[in-house]
């Protein structure tokens, strides 16, 4: 158990890492291009994947398994 | 595993699993709202947005719901690996978070606007107070469930073989957090 938590808090961490790393990056372009949509759509998304895969688990609608409690 | 503990295993799941899709629809049509929200804002617009937005405060908000989601995925990951405390610990955490964007929308950023130009009545602020006001709408109810879920994880409701209502509470946060990733960048860097 305690080593799945400390798995479970890594990724956590990871994650959060990744989501701070973009939103700094999505500042960035945003103050630094003329027409910056179409790259704050790309990281608009991946930051929902982020989210979507790894926090709301949504693999689970489609894994037998995973997540059973 | 007897026959019997085997079906009951598999009701157990065959529920979580009816319950997670439940959840799922929901979120999937609460998200055409947003979407809506999202599409009107450009046709209405384009990339046009005024300059009086006050960035910092729109990076630190957007920083604060990153950070709440964070909380909410280690309050479940905590009861999934039977931390109580950690649940708890991570749940206020995380309805404080909601409570600061909160405050951080309703109680500064729309009280700012106006002095910017941007009126409810008019022009960009129609889809600025349209969205960031549904979207507080969302924290303010995603707010009143995590307290719920706190109340009753304080008097011992979850443990790691059974925790839907923590996991549907924060899978419904995330979803706000996930509204906030688009709603973000339309309204305040595009």
């Amino acid at each position: 158990m305690e080593a799945l938590r400390a798995k479970k808090m890594r990724l956590g961490w990871l994650v959060g890492g990744g989501l701070a790393v973009l939103t700094v990056l999505e500042f960035i372009v945003a103050i630094s291009m003329a027409e910056p949509l179409a790259p704050l759509a790309i990281i608009a998304v991946l930051k929902a994947w982020l989210i979507l895969q790894y926090f709301m688990h949504i693999s689970q609608l489609w894994s037998e398994e995973e997540g059973g409690h | 595993m007897t026959t019997h503990a085997s079906h009951a295993a598999h009701a157990i799941y065959d529920r979580l699993a009816i319950n997670r899709m439940g959840l799922w629809l929901f979120i999937a049509s609460d998200s055409l709202v947003f979407l809506i929200l999202l599409v009107t804002r450009f046709a209405l617009f384009g990339t046009d947005r005024p300059e009086g937005l006050n960035q910092t405060l729109g990076l630190v908000l957007t920083s604060v719901l990153l950070v709440s989601s964070l909380t909410a995925y280690r309050a479940e990951a905590s009861i999934a690996t039977g931390d109580r405390k950690g649940l708890l610990r991570n749940l206020l955490l995380t309805i404080v978070f909601g409570l600061m964007f909160l405050l951080g929308v309703v109680g500064l950023e729309w009280r700012e606007a106006p002095h910017a130009g941007i009126v409810p009545q008019e022009g960009f602020g129609i889809a600025f107070f349209s969205m960031t006001g549904m979207h507080a709408f969302h924290v303010a109810t995603g707010v009143i469930l995590l307290a719920l879920v706190y109340l009753n994880a304080r008097r011992g409701a979850y443990s790691p073989n059974s925790y839907w209502g923590v996991e549907a509470a924060v899978k419904y946060w995330h979803f706000v957090d996930v509204v906030w990733v688009f709603f973000y960048p339309a309204l305040y860097l595009i």
